[in-house]
């Protein structure tokens, strides 16, 4: 039943090009990828973030996603048993189509952020229909 | 004489090395950070009072979400549905899995079942468990004769 929620741990980014300045464990992001015609759909696992805190770039190719988190830090409770820890979330994709940079839209419902990267009409699929004589 | 040696055998033993391998990693973890069973992982935070459950479940919906406590056991039970996309979408990568789920976790006392409250914010569950009040430490006082 559980075999395709089998992925229960964040993934910490342990080898980082560059260094964090805040003091805090940064995760890689669930991220579920999907094509269509028109399309390039992100779906990005972000539980615990709020909308003002990501951080979408896109620079050349590499569309970077920035999350912070706020620290999970009850007043007047111990943390008694853990299974996840908080932290940032940080992921960079390499987009491989051609996508228009200006339509660009994020939407973030129940802690999942779904990009929409809308494909440019040069790398959108062409259907070129065969003509006989 | 030749022992028959099973054909499978040497998988379980890789599997057995693995097995132990993981384990042994786990032993540079930090001590208080368990590694959940199964989907989804939960905190639980406490004091004398009361405890806060908190579970990373994003993508799960209210409606797809049940909560139950009986005596100190709290038991998680729901669904992550999949994305109803286009049917031409092409799936490049699926990490973020679905289907569902079933979870208990032990409390560390008793709770006012009738007072347990749960909130679902940015893919975050937070449960309060109030103590119950046949639970908490009664303290006696001594009277002092004479």
């Amino acid at each position: 039943m559980t075999d395709k929620l089998a992925q229960v741990e964040k993934s910490e980014i342990m080898d980082q090009d560059t260094e964090q300045t805040r003091d805090r464990r940064v995760f890689s992001p669930f991220t579920d990828i999907y094509e269509t015609d028109q399309e390039i759909l992100l779906l990005i696992d972000l539980p615990g973030v709020e909308e003002e805190d990501i951080d979408i770039t896109l620079e050349k190719d590499i569309l970077s996603i920035n999350a912070t988190v706020e620290s999970e830090q009850l007043e007047g409770n111990s943390l008694s048993y853990a299974e996840y820890a908080i932290g940032d979330f940080h992921r960079k994709f390499r987009l491989t189509k051609m996508v228009d940079q200006e339509s660009i839209a994020a939407l973030l419902t129940d802690g999942v952020l779904k990009i929409t990267l809308s494909k440019t009409s040069l790398s959108q699929t062409k259907k070129i229909t065969v003509q006989s004589r | 004489m030749y022992r028959k040696v099973q054909p499978n055998y040497i998988w379980q033993e890789m599997d057995r090395l693995q097995h132990e391998m993981n384990r042994l990693n786990g032993m540079f973890r930090p001590q208080r950070q368990a590694s959940a069973q199964s989907f989804p992982a939960i905190n639980l935070w406490s004091n004398e009072e009361s405890a806060v459950a908190t579970v990373e479940i994003p993508g799960v919906k209210i409606d797809d979400l049940e909560i139950m406590i009986t005596g100190e056991t709290l038991t998680l039970k729901g669904s992550r549905e999949p994305n109803s996309l286009a049917e031409n979408a092409v799936p490049h990568r699926q990490e973020r899995g679905c289907g569902q789920f079933i979870r208990s976790i032990k409390l560390p006392f008793l709770v006012e079942s009738e007072k347990v409250e749960a909130t679902l914010k940015k893919g975050v569950l937070n449960i309060q468990l109030p103590r119950a009040n046949n639970d908490k430490p009664r303290k006696i006082t001594v009277n002092a004769l004479g």
